[in-house]
């Protein structure tokens, strides 16, 4: 195989080599030096120019050619500049295994490219999650990456992206794989309303993907929730209550059970309501804006004084059977779209409590709205407790820096795409299961689709390309329809 | 000035014991002779008409006299229990006897959906000649797999239909499934076709009248009883059916008289088997007189079996009073480590139960989670349908065909 560039001096994290004249060599990229009982892959993290000649010399050169007094070129020009890259070793491939590299590549090995018969050490486990096909620089090969979902899903995935860079085409991707089977259910609060038009059509759709939506289109469910699945605890780190408002939610609860959001909208109070009053153990202008407050939280076109009684367990028992659930949240006001996923949240994660089964997930976007300094609510508990369960978080966002950190390095799995926000970049980079301290960079440099996916399950930081969705589901609709008959 | 009436899971030929089959026939006959003094231009049945495809010769003998005596035309489809792919249903020969007109009909064509090629189900529109009612719907298939029709469904075509029209049909609808059915198969109600002034449910054991649209969904529920469940639930209310008036829209339910119905429960929860014994025993005494007396006894025993209750003392206790006893021995021991489910009908027990047996099982693809859920309760299905009357081994042969076609084997 061609040799494209040759080990020159370095150490350990930072080892230089030097690039063939003809050859190319980019950030990101993935080379290849073949050992006696095995190979090493390595990772450019930096470019740089080096040549023979001293400064001088070559800015003497450079004036002569610039104001035309001499076209003269450099003599064998090609061995005395070159380029210089940095690399890392990031893998070392042995008896089929990758292990973490202890010991530098021989000196002045060549480098050859990667290729995809190099890869034949990357597993595929038996509930994969597609996680796009590796990339080496710019040059995407046929190797996908498929991740152990059973692994992943449960101990949290951060999506973290600057704006364009290829988040949402990145999660219809993995979604759409998903979609090929039951081991795993994923929970979407879609405040946008896109993933259900992407997906409807997966060939499992009809089994394996549902939809709410307080609009629904042809086959999505109505969006719409009783009175009584909404209890006091669902509102914690979500709406904000103030103590005596809660204190109020709480002894309308322990009082009515789950007539309690009634009898608080309802205003006629009873007796017991008009005794809480009297004794001042609840003030009336307590109750007023707490009042408010509910029915500005309850978005009339989803909780329901009548109707919608089933459409949490109906979710939960989606979740548990390993459906796709997207909810279509995007006409509600932020809190109220939060208030669902809390409400849908708590039940996925106290069934997962009590009888664990297939692995689940909650998908929601603009994570820092409910993962943030100070608060607890269901996403902050089932991102700390989550894993031993089965149910995790997929968190997406612009802004990982909001975040706090000891969430963020719980999130065990990091799909970084491009980001330009340094300070993002920095708090991606040291939560990262690997070091990427020198890979700024190379992702503030992502293009669109392309990735770096830092994992506590993968033995490096792998650099990947999501395809174009369209594409990947061209590629799943080849298959003719048999003529359907209608008995 | 249309009006009709709406009957649906009647399941004539249901229950093992002849007395209790012959009050749920009485009560259709008395329904239909209910329907045929009344001012009403026809009758929809939605489904379920008879408990399986191919009933007893006598229970349909009976049946075509009362739907004869009405002398109204009578549209119907199929519903989950007397449905047949290979169209050899009793409703199919009654179909082509003239006794009652299949009003789900239509053929796949080629159509577009979102600007790529899809095939549609486009649905054969019947109008009723005296009213000009357009009437269209979709039968039950087992396992709920009507879904995929409803799914595929050229919708615009009927929406764009003029006229008064109505939408027949043998399904749940998810949004609209009572909390019992939870886990039953149902379809979207974005499925369904919009701007129908009337849809015609079926297969829903319970009563429900619904705005959607400027229509109504409407399931009348049982139109007797044929099972425990909708026994006991006679409870809470007469069963029956609707007169419609489309024009007034008014929906009218009409009670059927069925039988006088006692309920004896028995909560024996954490009881040992003496003291569920004695509360069993203590349920049954002193029932009022009626026709069909129920025994519900629920519970897991916390020592003791439920072979352990004198259930012939209880039987005899409730003739005093009753002459039919049906038992639901719904106990459980702690003894045995059992798979508890709690349910109301032997389906959708079943169902549970092999829900619970496959969970997490380690097999081959299509035979664990709910794909195997889904097999399972086909093949007891077939199982469950008795024997048109064939000798033994052509039975046999029956069966092995049937559950040859459900594993896509060949028998």
């Amino acid at each position: 195989m061609e040799i494209v560039s040759q080990i020159v001096g370095g150490q350990h994290a930072e080892i230089a080599i030097r690039q063939k004249s003809d050859q190319t060599l980019e950030l990101g990229e993935l080379l290849v030096a073949d050992e006696s009982d095995g190979l090493i892959i390595l990772q450019v993290f930096d470019l740089s120019y080096a040549s023979q000649m001293q400064p001088e010399a070559l800015e003497w050169a450079s004036g002569l050619q610039l104001e035309n007094v001499s076209s003269e070129a450099f003599m064998e020009a090609h061995l005395r500049n070159y380029i210089i890259a940095k690399v890392k070793a990031v893998a070392h491939v042995k008896d089929g295994k990758a292990r973490t590299p202890k010991s530098l590549p021989r000196f002045f090995s060549g480098l050859r490219k990667l290729q995809d018969g190099d890869l034949a050490f990357l597993e595929n486990p038996q509930k994969p999650l597609f996680a796009g096909k590796i990339r080496s620089g710019s040059r995407v090969l046929e190797k996908s990456i498929m991740l152990n979902a059973a692994e992943v899903l449960p101990t949290h995935v951060l999506v973290a992206a600057g704006t364009g860079k290829g988040k949402s085409n990145g999660m219809y991707c993995i979604l759409w794989r998903l979609l090929d089977s039951d081991f795993a259910g994923v929970l979407v609060l879609d405040p946008h309303n896109e993933y259900y038009a992407k997906l409807k059509n997966h060939p499992n759709a009809a089994q394996n993907l549902v939809a709410y939506s307080p609009n629904p289109d042809r086959g999505a469910l109505t969006m719409a929730i009783h009175y009584e699945s909404v209890k006091p605890w669902h509102f914690s780190g979500i709406v904000p209550f103030t103590d005596a408002q809660n204190d109020a939610c709480w002894m309308y609860f322990k009082e009515f059970k789950n007539r309690w959001l009634y009898e608080i909208l309802a205003r006629e109070p009873g007796d017991k309501t008009k005794e809480w009053i009297g004794n001042k153990r609840l003030h009336e202008g307590t109750l007023a804006v707490l009042q408010r407050r509910l029915e500005l939280s309850l978005d009339a076109s989803i909780f329901k004084p009548e109707g919608g009684k089933n459409t949490v367990n109906d979710i939960a028992d989606a979740l548990d059977a390993g459906k796709k659930v997207v909810v279509d949240t995007s006409r509600l006001a932020s809190n109220t779209e939060l208030l669902i996923g809390s409400i849908l949240a708590h039940e996925a994660f106290e069934r997962s409590r009590r009888a664990p089964g297939r692995i689940k997930s909650i998908l929601i976007e603009e994570a820092p709205r409910v993962l943030r300094e100070g608060e607890s609510n269901v996403f902050s508990s089932i991102a700390r407790e989550g894993r031993k369960f089965g149910i995790g978080l997929i968190a997406i966002t612009q802004l990982a820096s909001m975040i706090p950190r000891e969430v963020l390095a719980n999130m065990n799995t990091k799909i970084i795409l491009g980001n330009e926000m340094r300070q993002e970049r920095e708090a991606l980079i040291a939560s990262a299961a690997q070091d990427l301290t020198d890979d700024s960079k190379a992702i503030a440099g992502l293009d669109k689709g392309e990735a770096v996916i830092s994992s506590v399950y993968t033995k490096f930081a792998i650099p990947v390309q999501f395809p174009k969705f369209e594409d990947l589901v061209a590629a799943d609709q080849k298959v003719p329809v048999a003529a359907k008959r209608f008995a | 000035m249309a009006r009709f009436a709406h009957i649906a899971d009647v399941h004539l030929g249901a229950f093992r014991d002849a007395r209790l089959r012959e009050l749920n026939l009485r009560a259709f006959e008395k329904a239909l002779e209910d329907v045929a003094r009344r001012d009403v231009d026809f009758l929809i049945i939605a489904g379920d008409l008879f408990d399986i495809s191919i009933p007893d010769l006598s229970v349909v003998e009976r049946a075509v006299r009362a739907m004869r005596h009405v002398q109204k035309p009578i549209y119907a489809v199929y519903g989950s229990h007397d449905y047949s792919p290979t169209q050899t249903s009793v409703i199919d020969v009654l179909n082509e006897a003239g006794v009652l007109t299949k009003v789900s009909s239509g053929q796949y064509v080629e159509g577009m959906e979102n600007g790529e090629k899809k095939q549609k189900l486009r649905l054969d529109v019947l109008t009723d000649p005296k009213t000009g009612v357009k009437i269209t719907g979709i039968s039950a298939r087992k396992l709920g797999l009507e879904k995929a029709y409803f799914q595929d469904l050229d919708a615009d075509a009927l929406e764009a239909l003029s006229g008064p029209k109505v939408f027949v049909f043998h399904c749940a609808i998810q949004e609209h499934k009572p909390q019992s059915l939870q886990r039953v198969d149902a379809v979207p109600l974005s499925l369904f076709p919009k701007g129908f002034d009337y849809y015609a449910g079926g297969h829903v054991h319970a009563r429900l009248l619904t705005d959607y649209g400027n229509g109504k969904i409407a399931y009348p529920g049982p139109l007797s009883a044929a099972d425990f469940r909708d026994l006991e639930e006679l409870q809470d209310g007469p069963h029956g059916f609707y007169v419609v008036d489309l024009d007034a829209k008014v929906t009218e339910f009409v009670a059927v008289p069925f039988a006088r119905v006692h309920l004896a429960r028995a909560e024996c929860e954490g009881r040992t088997a003496g003291e569920a014994n004695e509360r069993i025993q203590q349920a049954c005494q002193r029932a009022p007189s009626g026709d069909v007396a129920l025994l519900h006894a629920r519970g897991t025993l916390m020592e003791g079996k439920p072979s352990d209750i004198d259930w012939t003392a209880a039987r005899r206790a409730l003739e005093q009073t009753c002459p039919i006893v049906y038992l639901n021995n719904a106990l459980e021991s702690r003894e045995r480590q059992e798979i508890r489910v709690d349910a109301h009908t032997p389906q959708a027990a079943a169902e549970k139960v092999f829900r619970e047996t496959l969970a997490d099982r380690k097999l081959p693809e299509g035979l664990g989670g709910e794909p195997g859920v889904k097999l399972a309760l086909a093949l007891l299905d077939i199982l469950r349908q008795e024997n048109p009357g064939d000798n033994k081994k052509r039975w046999e042969e029956l069966v092995a065909a049937k559950a040859a076609q459900v594993l896509g084997i060949e028998a």
